[in-house]
C-alpha cells in the first residue's frame, strides 16, 4: 500500500520560525504537510529565501513527500493541467489528488467551421455546482489524414481558439512531429508512443521536452518494458495506457488493467508509478456490438456506453480522459463524476446550522428552511441568489442530510423545525405574512407545523423552480 | 539445448510439456512464467521461453534476439520482466451470501430465487472472480404517484394496477426482482389499513414469480405495523422486509421478519456506526440468522452527495471484507433516488450560464445508471431502480466487469485514432 508519513519524520524538515513563515506552529505544519493540506511544492518559495542548508532539506522533504504515483504538468500557463499525484487505492483513506481532466477530441479532416464550433464548444462549457462551474479541460487533436502538414495547420488553429492544453495523437512520428511544430512551448501531451514507434517517439518526446503517452493496449507486460525502455532512454514525463475497450466483454479486461496497474504502482513498481489514461472515444469506433437496448438510436447508446465506460474508470484510477460526446447527457454525468470522485473526502458535508440571510431581506421577504447538508444548502442558496430574490433561509441541523433522506430518517420533524427557528431567535409574529414555506419533499410535515399554530405552505419539489414558483405564490393568500 | 527447442516449427503442446518439466524442477525460479495466458501468441511466447533460457543460463542467439526486435519486444534482460500486482490480504473474509425468494422445494412458491453476496474481493477486481452477480430489483408502488415524466412514460397503463405493473416490470423490463412499496398506508396519504396492505402484497405474489421486497411508507409509526402484516402474508416466500431502521420500533419489524422466515433490510443514514449498531441490534435483539440480513446504507443521487453514499458503502463493504463480522452482508441500494436530481428530470437547467443541459429523456435514465455504476463499484449488490432503459444498461455492465468466464481478445484498440465518427 501506499507510504504513510508521520507528521515527525517531517518535523526535523521544517525550520524553527514557522509561526513566522507559515503563520502556524511547527507541529501544525507537519501535520498538514503530512495530510497534504499543504503541498510540498507550495513552500519552496519560503525555502528559497532560508539558508542555503535549507535548499537541500527542502529536496529530502519533496523526495519524503512524493506522491506514490508521479505527478504530470500538460499545458502551459492558467489553464495547465497536473495529473496522477495518487496515494491511495481507496478515497476514504486519505483523498484521490488532481482530477481527471476531460479531454474531447477533434481531427485534422474538419472544416475551419466545423473545428471552429467544436473548439468554441468545448472551451464554454460549463455546469454550475454549488457556487462554482464545472468545465471541461483540454483539447485533443487526432490526425485522420495521417498527412503532417494538415495536421500541423489544424493544431495551429486549435492553439489559436483556446489555451486549453493539448493531447496530440496520431502514431506516425512524421505527423507527430508537425504536431509538435506546431505546438512549441504549449508542453502538449503525445498520444502515443507504442513499440512500432518507439524510437522515433522518444527522440522526439526528449527533443520537444513534452510529457508522452505509452500505449500497449491490453498488455501491461508490453507496458512496463516500453515505459522500462524509455525511462532508460532519459524519459521522465510519462502516462500509461493500457488500452480501453469501452463496452462489450472485454471491457470487465479494462477495468482490471487499470485497477492493476494502479495497485503495482502503489505497490512500488517504478514502471508502473505514473498517470493512467483512458480513451471511452473508443466507444465511436470499432467493430459494431450488439446492444442490449434495442430501441435507442446507435448514437446514444454510444454515448450511454461512453458515459459508464468515463465514470468506471473515474472511479478506478484513471487520471486523465479523452471523451467524444458534446452532449448535455452525457457531459452532465461525468464532469459530476470527476468532481465527486475528486473531492477531498475530509471536506466537511455540512454547513453550520443556522439562519441565513439571502440577499437583502425584509419583512415582506419569504421565510424559507433546507437542511444543513452542504449540497443541499448551497443549492437553496445560489438558486435563490441567481433569481435575485432576498429571503430568510434556515438551514436545520439534520446532522448534514439532504432532506428527502432527514424526513424519512425522522432527523427532520415538525418539532426539530420549531425548535430550530426558536434558537435562531426568528421571531415570525414580525415577517408581514408570517408564513413557513416548505421544501417540496418535506410536505407531510405541513401538518404538524400548521398544528403548532403556525402557516405553512408546501413550495416546490426541486429549489431549481423556487423562483417560479415564489412569482406566483408569493406573497401568501391569507388564511 | 533451449535454443534448439525455439524454432519457429514447435508446437505449442510440446513447449507446454517443456513447461511442464521446467517448472518441476525449478518451482520458484519458473512460477511466475504463466504460459496458458501466451497461448495462440508467438511473441508472447518467444519472449517467455527467452527468458527462461536466460535463467538457465543459456545464451539467446542472434536469430531469436532479432525475431523478438522485428516483433517488438524489447530484448534487455533489466527491462523485460514480469508485472506483479500483489493482492489485498487484509481482505480476509467472505461477505455473507444470502438468499432472495424461496421455492417450493424450500416452503416458498417463488419459480426463481438469487443468491447474493459471496465477495472475497472488492467489485471486479482481477484477484477473485464475483461469486453471485448483481440484481435489479424495479419498484412498484401500491397507488399512482408524482413520476419524472420520463419514468411515467413507461408505466402510464398500470399506475393503478400493481400487480399489472409488476408483471410489466418482470415480463418486458427484465426485473429480477419486485419491490411493491406500501406508500398509501402512511396516514398522512391515504392510511390504508395493514390489512388491505398484505392483500396488496398477496396480489403481488401471484401475479409475479420472482422474488419481491415490501416496502412500507416510511412513516415510523405506522410501519411497524403494515409490515408486520406484510410479512405474515408473504409467511414462507423469503422476501425482503424494508426495512427497519433506528427510528422507530425496529425490533417489531425485525422479529416479523425472522418468524415469517423474510430477510430483514437494515436501513441507516450514511454512517457507518450506525449501521454497525442497528446490524447488532437486530441480530441481538430480534435473533435476526447471519443469512437474513441485507444492508441499504442510503443513496443520494449523483451531484447531491453521492459521494458521501460511495465511500461510506465502500468503507463497509472493505471493513466487512477485512473481518468486521457485524459488516459483513450483502448491501441495497435504492438507486430510484437518483430522481431526485434535478439533471435527471428537469427540462433546462435553471441556471442560466449552465451550458445547454441536452434532451431530459436521454439524461434522466443515464443519471440513474451513473448512479448504480458508482455504487456497484463500491460494493452494492442490490439495485432498486426504476427506469427500464436504466436497469438494461446497469445490468449489461455489472455482468461485464463480473463475468468470469474468458474472453477471447479481439479489440481493435486503435481504431478511435483514426476514425471519422
Amino acid at each position: 500500500m501506499a507510504k504513510q508519513i508521520s507528521p515527525l519524520t517531517i518535523y526535523p524538515f521544517l525550520p524553527e520560525e514557522c509561526e513566522l513563515l507559515f503563520g502556524m506552529g511547527k507541529m501544525a505544519v507537519a501535520t498538514q504537510l503530512a495530510g497534504r493540506k499543504i503541498k510540498v511544492r507550495d513552500i519552496r518559495e519560503i525555502y528559497e529565501k532560508l539558508p542555503p542548508e535549507f535548499i537541500e532539506k527542502y529536496e529530502k522533504l519533496a523526495d519524503l513527500l512524493s506522491p506514490a504515483i508521479r505527478e504530470i504538468e500538460i499545458g502551459v500557463g492558467d489553464k495547465k493541467v497536473i495529473v496522477g499525484g495518487d496515494d491511495v487505492m481507496f478515497r476514504h483513506t486519505l483523498s484521490f489528488y488532481n482530477k481527471p481532466p476531460i479531454a474531447i477530441d477533434v481531427w485534422d479532416t474538419m472544416t475551419d467551421a466545423e473545428l471552429k464550433e467544436r473548439v468554441k464548444e468545448i472551451a464554454s462549457f460549463q455546469k454550475f455546482y454549488v457556487g462554482a462551474y464545472l468545465y471541461l479541460d483540454m483539447v485533443a487533436v487526432r490526425s485522420v489524414s495521417l498527412n503532417p502538414e494538415t495536421f500541423q495547420k489544424t493544431v495551429e488553429k486549435v492553439i489559436e481558439k483556446t489555451n486549453l492544453p493539448l493531447i496530440l495523437c496520431t502514431k506516425d512520428p512524421l505527423v507527430m512531429r508537425a504536431g509538435l511544430e506546431a505546438a512549441k512551448n504549449q508542453n502538449p501531451l503525445m498520444y502515443a508512443c507504442d513499440f512500432s514507434n518507439r524510437e522515433e517517439m522518444t527522440a522526439l518526446a526528449l527533443e520537444f521536452d513534452v510529457p508522452v503517452v505509452l500505449s500497449a493496449a491490453g498488455n501491461l507486460e508490453e507496458l512496463k518494458s516500453l515505459s522500462a525502455a524509455l525511462q532508460k532512454d532519459g524519459v521522465t514525463k510519462i502516462v500509461l495506457d493500457p488500452g480501453t475497450a469501452a463496452y462489450g466483454p472485454e471491457f470487465q479486461k479494462t477495468f482490471q488493467n487499470f485497477v492493476k496497474l494502479r495497485k503495482a504502482g502503489m505497490d512500488g513498481d517504478k514502471d508502473l508509478a505514473f498517470p493512467l489514461i483512458a480513451l471511452p472515444i473508443a466507444a465511436r469506433a470499432g467493430s459494431k456490438r450488439e446492444a442490449s437496448c434495442k430501441t435507442l438510436p446507435s448514437d446514444i447508446i454510444e454515448d450511454y456506453y461512453e458515459t459508464i465506460a468515463a465514470s468506471s474508470l473515474t472511479v478506478r484510477y484513471a487520471d486523465l480522459m479523452i471523451l467524444h460526446g458534446l452532449k448535455g447527457h452525457e457531459l452532465l454525468p461525468i464532469v459530476h463524476v470527476t468532481d465527486m470522485i475528486y473531492t477531498d473526502p475530509r471536506t466537511p458535508s455540512s454547513v453550520e446550522p443556522k439562519m441565513y440571510m439571502v440577499g437583502n431581506p425584509d419583512a415582506e421577504s419569504p421565510v424559507l428552511f433546507t437542511t444543513n447538508f452542504a449540497l443541499t444548502y448551497y443549492t437553496v442558496e445560489s438558486d435563490l441568489e441567481s433569481a435575485g430574490i432576498s429571503g430568510y433561509l434556515l438551514a436545520v441541523n439534520t446532522g448534514g442530510l439532504g432532506v428527502e433522506a432527514a424526513v424519512a430518517g425522522g432527523q427532520l420533524t415538525a418539532d426539530v423545525i420549531l425548535k430550530e427557528f426558536e434558537k435562531a431567535q426568528f421571531s415570525f409574529k414580525d415577517t408581514a405574512y408570517q408564513t413557513l414555506v416548505l421544501p417540496g419533499l418535506a410536505a407531510r410535515l405541513q401538518s404538524g407545523i400548521e398544528k403548532a399554530g403556525m402557516n405553512a405552505i408546501v413550495g416546490p419539489m426541486d429549489s431549481g423552480r423556487l423562483a417560479k414558483w415564489l412569482e406566483e405564490n408569493w406573497p401568501p393568500k391569507r388564511k | 539445448m533451449v535454443n534448439r527447442i525455439m524454432t519457429r516449427q514447435i508446437k505449442y503442446s510440446d513447449l507446454e510439456k517443456l513447461f511442464g518439466l521446467l517448472k518441476k524442477d525449478k518451482p520458484e525460479e519458473f512460477s511466475d512464467f504463466d504460459l496458458s495466458k501466451a497461448k495462440g501468441d508467438e511473441k508472447e511466447l518467444l519472449a517467455q521461453f527467452s527468458q527462461i533460457s536466460r535463467r538457465l543460463g543459456c545464451e539467446t542467439d542472434d536469430e531469436i534476439r532479432e525475431l523478438l526486435k522485428s516483433r517488438g519486444i524489447v530484448f534487455d534482460e533489466e527491462i523485460f520482466s514480469k508485472v506483479r500486482v500483489s493482492e489485498f490480504p487484509q481482505f480476509n473474509r467472505p461477505i455473507q451470501e444470502i438468499v432472495l425468494g424461496a421455492d417450493s422445494k424450500n416452503g416458498g412458491t417463488r419459480k426463481k430465487t438469487w443468491t447474493i453476496g459471496g465477495e472475497t474481493t472488492m467489485p471486479y477486481f482481477f484477484n477473485a472472480p464475483m461469486k453471485n452477480i448483481n440484481r435489479v430489483t424495479m419498484d412498484v408502488f401500491d397507488m399512482p404517484i408524482g413520476l419524472a415524466k420520463s419514468v411515467r412514460s413507461n408505466y402510464e397503463d398500470v399506475l393503478d394496477d400493481p400487480a399489472a405493473w409488476a408483471k410489466k416490470a418482470v415480463n418486458e423490463f427484465g426485473a429480477d426482482m419486485i419491490t411493491i412499496h406500501l406508500v398509501s398506508t402512511d396516514p398522512a396519504i391515504k392510511d390504508t389499513s395493514a390489512k388491505e396492505a398484505a392483500k396488496t402484497v398477496e396480489e403481488i405474489l401471484q401475479a409475479v414469480s420472482v422474488p419481491i421486497v415490501i416496502g412500507g411508507s416510511g412513516n415510523p409509526e405506522k410501519d411497524p405495523e403494515v409490515l408486520e402484516k406484510a410479512a405474515e402474508a408473504a409467511e414462507g416466500e423469503r422476501v425482503v422486509i424494508a426495512s427497519a431502521n433506528l427510528n422507530m420500533d425496529y425490533k417489531r419489524v425485525g422479529e416479523a421478519a425472522r418468524k415469517y422466515g423474510h430477510v430483514i433490510l437494515s436501513w441507516t443514514q450514511m454512517d457507518i456506526n450506525a449501521q454497525k449498531e442497528l446490524n447488532r441490534k437486530l441480530f441481538r435483539q430480534c435473533g435476526i440468522e447471519k443469512d437474513g440480513l441485507i444492508m441499504d446504507p442510503t443513496t443520494a443521487a449523483l451531484g447531491y452527495g453521492l459521494d458521501y453514499a460511495y465511500s461510506n458503502m465502500e468503507r463497509i463493504r472493505m471493513a466487512g471484507l477485512s473481518g468486521d463480522s457485524e459488516l459483513a452482508y450483502p448491501l441495497s441500494s435504492g438507486t430510484t433516488n437518483a430522481w431526485g436530481a434535478r439533471e435527471a428530470w428537469m427540462i433546462h437547467s435553471p441556471q442560466e450560464q449552465d451550458s445547454d443541459w441536452g434532451d431530459r429523456e436521454y439524461r434522466g435514465p443515464i443519471w440513474e445508471i451513473i448512479t448504480g455504476m458508482t455504487l456497484s463499484l463500491a460494493g452494492n449488490d442490490l439495485f432498486m431502480m426504476m427506469h427500464p432503459r436504466a436497469v438494461l444498461f446497469l445490468k449489461e455492465f455489472t455482468s461485464i466487469l463480473a463475468n468470469t468466464s474468458a474472453v477471447e481478445e479481439k479489440s481493435d484498440y486503435d481504431a478511435w485514432l483514426t476514425g471519422v465518427y
